[in-house]
């Protein structure tokens, strides 16, 4: 029988700190940022339509409030984007995959393959578009414990899901 | 096995069932809709008026009834290659089938209704990211108990018939005095906060009824107030705090009424309930996380509550964790090893997260809380309202007592966490059950090489905020070694 049991030291083991990830496509940011505009535009409608229907009295504090609020909005999006697309990776190792994201508060996540009960692609109109896709990993139970690889061209999608997909059969045999 | 066999045939619940979903729509209309009845009740209205309004309700108890009757027949339940099969629908038909692996539970319920019947609502906790949660409204007590028994039999996970017999069951039970002492230490404040809200959405409701206008009530009120003694306000409040504690003292004696688990080592049955009756079966590999807590008063009487998360029983369904009253430290340890069998968290030899945690706890929520209202207050009180400022130093104590009392420890099967400021909790949490692993920092942590630790179940998530950079890292590659070098059946 083909049997080991060798001591593991910690300093010895895969750390989650010495990872080089893999940076997102540069069209996300591009559909990101198109997103925000979107919402901008938005915005921006609602707030004219605010406008529209207060009385001339009070218009120019408001009208000075919101658009001031709106382009506010606008700044951060565009500014937190650019960070977060910077910021952003995945990466994939033999047991597991890591994706790095957040602006403000920073999340290295982990899911491990043995622990995940399938995994999807999936793709919105603006990311077909630009041959966007993501792949979004569900473990059992809680919907917290979901979550999504974005901004990657459908082609590594469809080859992560195929590869995940596999490694997941071989890790609950 | 006769019982099985006959699951294999499709079959629909008790007739009771019309009545017992009859009732739980009924309740659900008259909930909406009580404001309208008042109206009616109370309102002279015109002739033509009381027509349609007769009319309306004539109408809805037409169509609750159809819809009852539709759902009660179409809806049935049967067993099929190792598959609970549940069809509904007559115009949309649905077909459910859940494999008995992914049955995470199974809970019997039995209020006044069902008693009465002689019949019990089943549900299942299931596993899978679509939150699956199925429920029969009526089943005869006997089958109930038959599907019950089948859907939890031993399987390739649990103890085998022979096994289960010769383990010594463990079974815990609370009497009268035990059940009083656990209503009086409730938490009081809450069933006050409660009656409020109750109160408040009352006057609300009935407002447009009786053409009350209960803000004018209240400033009245208010103004008669200031002008009376201080005798009156004392009384008026003692007259709430009372009451709130009349009420959660009952709602406590109620829902625990008459509990008991009773623990073989492989699952835990526990049965409760004065009205509302209730039976759960809870598989411990099921299990994801268990907590204990005590407020400060319980603490002292040695009373602890445990909180149990299953599969499904995340942040957002707290309604769902299953609460387990203790009456003693003891007793909590000893169920607590069924789940993690290792010695219980010493305090003062575990391992403290860094200071940094209550300092800008009382920055960015202590000095906040203090200063509002403060500068509120100032426009009416003028210097009178710098008094507001001890709540700073209050948030200064709270959290740092918060943070001298955060400690935990791993241990060869997972994490043991003791935190609280003045009542205790302890969390245990096993690292077969860790899904996943997340590592955060805000600026301010990326600044002083800090991290918090988060670790996702399927039942919830166990965080360590405020670790160093080092440690966080180290002790992430530890779990995710764990749960991927180890082949263990986890669920």
């Amino acid at each position: 029988m083909d049997f080991s049991n060798r001591i593991i030291a910690p300093t010895e083991l895969p750390s989650v700190g010495d990872i080089t990830f893999q940076p997102l496509e540069k069209a996300y940011l591009l559909v990101e940022r198109l997103t925000a505009g979107i919402t901008t535009v938005v915005l921006f409608a609602i707030g004219f339509l605010i406008i529209y229907f207060i009385e001339e009295a009070n218009r120019n504090t408001i009208i000075i409030s919101i658009l001031s609020g709106i382009t506010l909005i606008t700044l951060l999006l565009f500014i937190s984007k650019g960070v977060d697309y910077k910021y952003s990776g995945y990466a994939l190792r033999e047991k597991d995959i890591l994706f790095r994201s957040g602006w403000f508060i920073r999340k290295v996540r982990v899911v491990m393959h043995n622990r995940i009960q399938h995994v999807s692609v999936q793709s919105g109109p603006l990311e077909r578009r630009f041959n966007l896709a993501s792949v979004s990993i569900f473990t059992a139970g809680a919907s917290e414990a979901d979550f999504t690889i974005k901004g990657i061209s459908e082609e590594t999608a469809q080859q992560i899901k195929a590869w995940i997909s596999s490694q997941i059969e071989t890790a609950h045999e | 096995m006769n019982n099985a066999t006959s699951w294999h045939t499709p079959q629909r619940q008790s007739p009771a069932a019309i009545l017992i979903i009859m009732w739980g729509v009924t309740i659900r209309i008259l909930k909406g809709f009580w404001p309208i009845l008042l109206l009616y009740f109370f309102k002279r209205e015109t002739d033509s008026e009381q027509l349609s309004i007769i009319a309306i309700i004539a109408g809805f108890g037409v169509l609750t009834i159809v819809g009852t009757v539709i759902t009660y027949w179409f809806k049935k339940i049967y067993i099929s290659e190792e598959n609970l099969v549940i069809q509904s629908g007559w115009l949309k038909k649905k077909m459910l089938s859940i494999p008995f692996k992914n049955i995470q539970a199974v809970h019997l319920e039995q209020n006044i209704w069902q008693q009465a019947c002689k019949v019990a609502k089943v549900s299942f906790d299931a596993t899978g990211s679509e939150k699956v949660e199925v429920k029969l409204d009526a089943l005869s007590l006997e089958k109930a108990e038959d599907l019950k028994n089948l859907l939890m039999q031993p399987g390739k996970n649990r103890a085998t018939l022979e096994e289960n017999i010769k383990t010594q069951n463990a079974v815990y039970k609370l009497d009268i005095g035990d059940l009083i002492k656990l209503s009086l230490t409730a938490n009081h404040l809450e069933a006050l906060f409660i009656l409020l809200a109750l109160g408040i959405n009352f006057l609300n409701e009935t407002r447009e009824v009786f053409n009350f206008e209960q803000q004018d009530y209240i400033h009245s009120f208010a103004n008669q107030l200031f002008t009376q003694t201080a005798y009156i306000i004392a009384f008026l409040l003692a007259g709430m705090i009372f009451i709130s504690i009349v009420f959660s003292f009952a709602r406590t004696f109620i829902k625990f009424f008459g509990f008991t688990l009773t623990d073989n080592h492989h699952e835990w049955k526990i049965a409760f309930g004065l009205f509302d009756k209730q039976q759960k079966v809870i598989p411990i590999n099921k299990i994801q996380i268990i907590s204990w807590r005590a407020n400060w008063l319980r603490r002292k009487i040695d009373y602890w509550v445990i909180h149990i998360q299953a599969v499904g029983h995340n942040k957002q369904n707290r309604k769902r964790h299953l609460k387990v009253p203790m009456t003693a430290f003891r007793q909590v340890l000893s169920l607590a090893t069924s789940y993690q069998p290792a010695a219980p968290i010493d305090p003062a030899s575990a391992s403290k997260i860094h200071p940094a945690y209550w300092k800008r706890k009382t920055l960015f929520i202590g000095l906040p809380l203090a200063l509002i209202p403060t500068a509120v207050a100032w426009f009416w009180f003028g210097n009178w309202a710098f008094l507001l400022l001890l709540i700073f130093f209050c948030a200064c104590g709270h959290y740092y007592i918060g943070y001298q009392n955060f400690r935990f420890q791993t241990v060869e099967a997972g994490l043991q966490m003791h935190s609280g400021t003045w009542g205790r909790k302890f969390t245990l949490l096993n690292w077969n059950k860790v899904q996943q692993v997340h590592l955060n920092q805000s600026p301010y942590q990326r600044r002083h090489q800090l991290a918090s630790i988060v670790f996702l179940t399927a039942g919830g998530s166990v965080t360590i905020p405020y670790l160093t950079l080092h440690d966080a890292t180290a002790l992430a590659d530890q779990v995710i070694y764990d749960v991927e070098s180890k082949d263990e059946n986890w669920m």
